[in-house]
């Protein structure tokens, strides 16, 4: 899988190639600033970009502003953002564009190795990956703004957060310490609650939920 | 000053210095309605542009007793004048014209008092009425009515060339009317006295009378000339109609008789004719002063009660000054310490070397200290003395207007000195935030990127690797805290998107449901004003969440006509105050230097409300 990185620290840079060749990735360009990052997508159209939001030269959200860019001129190429801080108005300029395949996550999550990684496979092959701190707001927000989030019990809840973070049923099983039947079942409950088509694609299941969280959120006054 | 209540005698003293700015008070103070009140009236208190000039007044008691005199010697020359019969209607045409000479006297006293020409048409009434008194009959009077016969025309001379200003100008003017003078009472004396004496020198003296007094005629005519050319449109309007009359009248007056006698017409004709044209003089006079050229003086008291409860602005200064000394060219211009020259009241550079002909200079100073200049119309004014006082009683507002002009400059440095302290606080925690970014942040994610790699190393021991992932995990929590401190220092979003997204994340975030309203261009607000809001939001969200006991929180800002109104309403116990914490009170300052307001409002049990409203720039 070819990888182009974004990111203007050098030492994390390093680091990021380094993380990703030992896990099988192929970097196959890393670089310090937006437009660099822009042209070298343009010209090696890889399978997934990584990138920073902070870079120069503004050192403001350049970073998000090319990831957007990118997913609009190339809208096959997944993009996943790091940032050291997440809010959710990012997030849902990003969920605001066509499918998925984009990532926004924060750089500390990087030294979680296996699930960046895996984090980093799912938005490549379409799926979404989103921070743990913005789903949260966006849930939160949701549930006060929704009658039906509002409705859900609270391992409902979690069950939903770890969806919206783009996690399989496998993984939310492991990690909520259920059985995967068990979560079906939540699942199903949540898609009923809130009204959504039951679809049999899991990703796009997984950014329908992610939508509607967040124009529930947006819609909160 | 003195002049509008004191007696004749003191009035043509008017030039001598006087004990100013203090306005002396007038012998006839009790006479009601004759003095100003020691505070202008309520009509004038509303920051007037000028001082009370023109308004109808009524006349000082001073010159209502001139004209009740006047009136009364004219009555007198009448009853007389009944006695002679065949001549009682030369002696009616007399009185009319003493009369008419008086009322414009009196009435130019009244409009300028500082001025001596209504005092010289008093006199020349008065030197008419003597030279009348021939015809009364009375042997006695005939005598002194001889010697003053032909004042009147010296007292039109000296008249016309001391017009407006009262007093003579020039050599020519002078020489012209010292001639007039020797002419008419000197030589007019000494014909007088030969005719009886000497009646053969009589005749010799009584030619150079008339020689001379033509002489002096014809100069004023041509000085007259002269001026009415020379003068410009403004001077023209006002000057024309008694130069012009002036002209042809001291021709006539000069040469009346040896027409009539050239005709050989009565001499009673060449006199009468004399005696009209004589009256028509004050008659052109008073157009002249219809026409605005002798303007009601103010009198410097009402002036200075002015500049002393308005707040007088330099222009205002000027006006009320041009107003009280009836003249509309003048000017003040101000002494600049720092570029040691004289400035206009717009700050342009005054050289008083090139200020022109007819322009006065009167320096103000106060303590032997320059503070500026009046520069006005020596036509229009000719004594210093009244501008002397004026520029006395201005000096304070002049040097309260510069301490005004200090106090606000000094005024203005410190909030700029205020504002770079914001300024360079924000940038202080904008340079820490960074700081913390680019440096111990991205070293705590390598850090825990090697313990994980240590964990996940499949060399490793397992509780090695166990110990690891649980390090990793510290790490994390760290990177979470300073990830917290960071964003309390100074949030991303504000330095990203600006104030909207970053208020937007605080309302996110918070404990409470919170919503936020924002009709905000984030693009017009400055970053110390962006900084700034941020804060007050963030303050008041944290003291709701901590002491109101709030189960909701509103949000609300709006941009309008360059102003960032904010509003944090909560729905809690209220009772708070800015008195207590640190928190709010603090950004008072912040707000005040900004030039904005904050107020709190927070009634037990009706909430918290904080409003805030700071300028966009």
């Amino acid at each position: 899988m070819r990888v182009i990185i974004g990111e203007d620290e050098v030492l994390l840079r390093e680091g990021l190639r380094h993380l990703l060749a030992q896990d099988g990735f192929e970097v196959a360009a890393a670089v310090g600033d937006a437009e660099a990052l822009l042209e070298q997508v343009d010209l090696l159209t890889p399978d997934l970009v990584i990138t920073d939001i902070r870079m120069p030269p503004t050192h403001t959200d350049e970073g998000l502003l090319a990831a957007l860019r990118i997913r609009t001129a190339h809208p096959g190429i997944p993009v996943v953002v790091l940032s050291q801080y997440v809010q959710r108005r990012y997030a849902t300029e990003l969920l605001d564009q066509d499918g998925g395949g984009f990532g926004y996550l924060l750089k500390q999550r990087i030294a979680d190795v296996t699930t960046f990684t895996a984090d980093l496979r799912r938005v490549a092959a379409g799926g979404t990956a989103l921070d743990p701190e913005v789903v949260s707001v966006l849930v939160t927000r949701a549930s006060r703004a929704s009658g039906a989030v509002g409705s859900l019990t609270p391992r409902q809840l979690e069950v939903l957060s770890l969806m919206a973070e783009g996690r399989s049923n496998a993984r939310i099983a492991a990690d909520l310490f259920l059985t995967e039947k068990a979560v079906v079942q939540h699942t199903s409950h949540i898609y009923t609650a809130l009204g959504l088509p039951v679809d049999g694609d899991d990703h796009r299941r997984v950014l329908a939920v992610l939508r509607f969280l967040a124009s529930v959120a947006e819609e909160y006054r | 000053m003195t002049t509008q209540g004191g007696t004749p005698a003191s009035a043509a003293d008017a030039t001598a210095p006087a004990p100013a700015p203090a306005p002396a008070p007038a012998p006839s103070s009790a006479a009601p309605g004759t003095v100003p009140a020691p505070t202008p009236s309520p009509r004038a208190v509303p920051a007037p542009v000028t001082p009370r000039t023109g308004a109808p007044r009524p006349l000082p008691a001073a010159l209502i007793m001139v004209a009740v005199f006047a009136f009364l010697l004219g009555g007198v020359e009448l009853a007389l004048g009944l006695g002679a019969r065949s001549t009682f209607w030369v002696v009616a045409l007399f009185t009319g014209v003493f009369w008419i000479w008086v009322a414009a006297g009196l009435l130019a006293w009244w409009r300028r008092p500082h001025n001596a020409t209504g005092v010289l048409l008093v006199i020349g009434g008065i030197a008419l009425f003597l030279a009348g008194l021939v015809n009364v009959g009375v042997e006695v009077l005939s005598v002194v009515s001889a010697v003053f016969a032909t004042s009147p025309l010296a007292m039109t001379v000296h008249l016309l060339h001391a017009f407006p200003s009262g007093r003579l100008r020039g050599r020519l003017s002078i020489a012209t009317v010292v001639l007039a003078w020797i002419s008419c009472p000197v030589l007019q004396l000494a014909v007088v006295l030969t005719s009886v004496l000497a009646p053969d020198a009589a005749g010799v003296i009584a030619t150079a009378q008339k020689g001379i007094g033509i002489t002096a005629m014809v100069l004023t005519a041509i000085v007259l000339s002269r001026r009415l050319v020379a003068a410009d449109p403004g001077h023209r309007r006002v000057l024309g109609p008694l130069f012009g009359y002036g002209i042809v009248a001291v021709l006539l007056l000069a040469f009346a008789p040896t027409i009539v006698h050239a005709f050989g017409w009565p001499r009673e004709i060449g006199g009468i004719t004399q005696l009209l044209v004589s009256a028509a003089i004050p008659v052109a006079f008073l157009l002249g002063v219809l026409l605005g050229g002798f303007r009601r003086t103010g009198d410097l008291e009402p002036l200075s009660a002015w500049l002393g409860v308005s707040g007088a602005g330099g222009p205002a200064v000027a006006r009320a000054l041009a107003a009280t000394l009836g003249d509309d060219s003048l000017e003040v211009v101000y002494w600049s310490e720092e570029h040691e020259e004289f400035v206009d009241g717009a700050g342009a550079p005054v050289d008083p070397s090139r200020r022109g002909a007819d322009r006065g200079w009167c320096e103000i100073r106060i303590d032997s200290r320059l503070v500026g200049a009046i520069v006005y119309d020596t036509r229009m004014t000719a004594d210093p003395g009244p501008v002397r006082r004026a520029g006395d009683v201005l000096a304070i507002a002049i040097d309260r207007e510069r301490l005004t002009a200090e106090l606000r400059a000094s005024n203005e440095a410190l909030s700029q000195s205020r504002i770079r302290l914001v300024e360079t606080s924000d940038r202080e925690r904008s340079r820490i935030a960074q700081d913390l970014h680019d440096g111990i942040q991205v070293q705590l994610v390598l850090l825990a990127l090697a313990a994980q790699t240590i964990a996940n190393d499949p060399d490793a021991r397992p509780a090695t690797s166990e110990a690891s992932a649980r390090l990793r995990q510290g790490i994390d929590q760290a990177a979470a805290d300073l990830r917290r401190l960071v964003h309390n220092v100074l949030p991303v979003a504000l330095t990203e998107r600006g104030l909207t997204p970053a208020a937007e994340d605080l309302v996110d975030r918070l404990a409470i449901p919170a919503t936020l309203e924002a009709d905000v261009d984030d693009a017009a607000i400055s970053s110390t004003t962006a900084h700034t809001a941020y804060f007050i939001i963030a303050e008041a969200l944290t003291n709701t969440v901590k002491h109101s006991k709030a189960s909701r929180v509103r949000v609300a800002m709006r941009t309008q006509d360059g102003r960032l109104h904010l509003v944090i309403h909560d729905n809690g116990v209220g009772g708070a105050s800015l008195d207590r914490g640190a928190g709010l009170r603090g950004l008072l300052d912040r707000v005040d230097a900004l030039g904005g307001r904050l107020r709190l409002r927070s009634d037990p049990g009706h909430g918290t409300e904080v409003k805030v409203d700071l300028p966009c720039g």
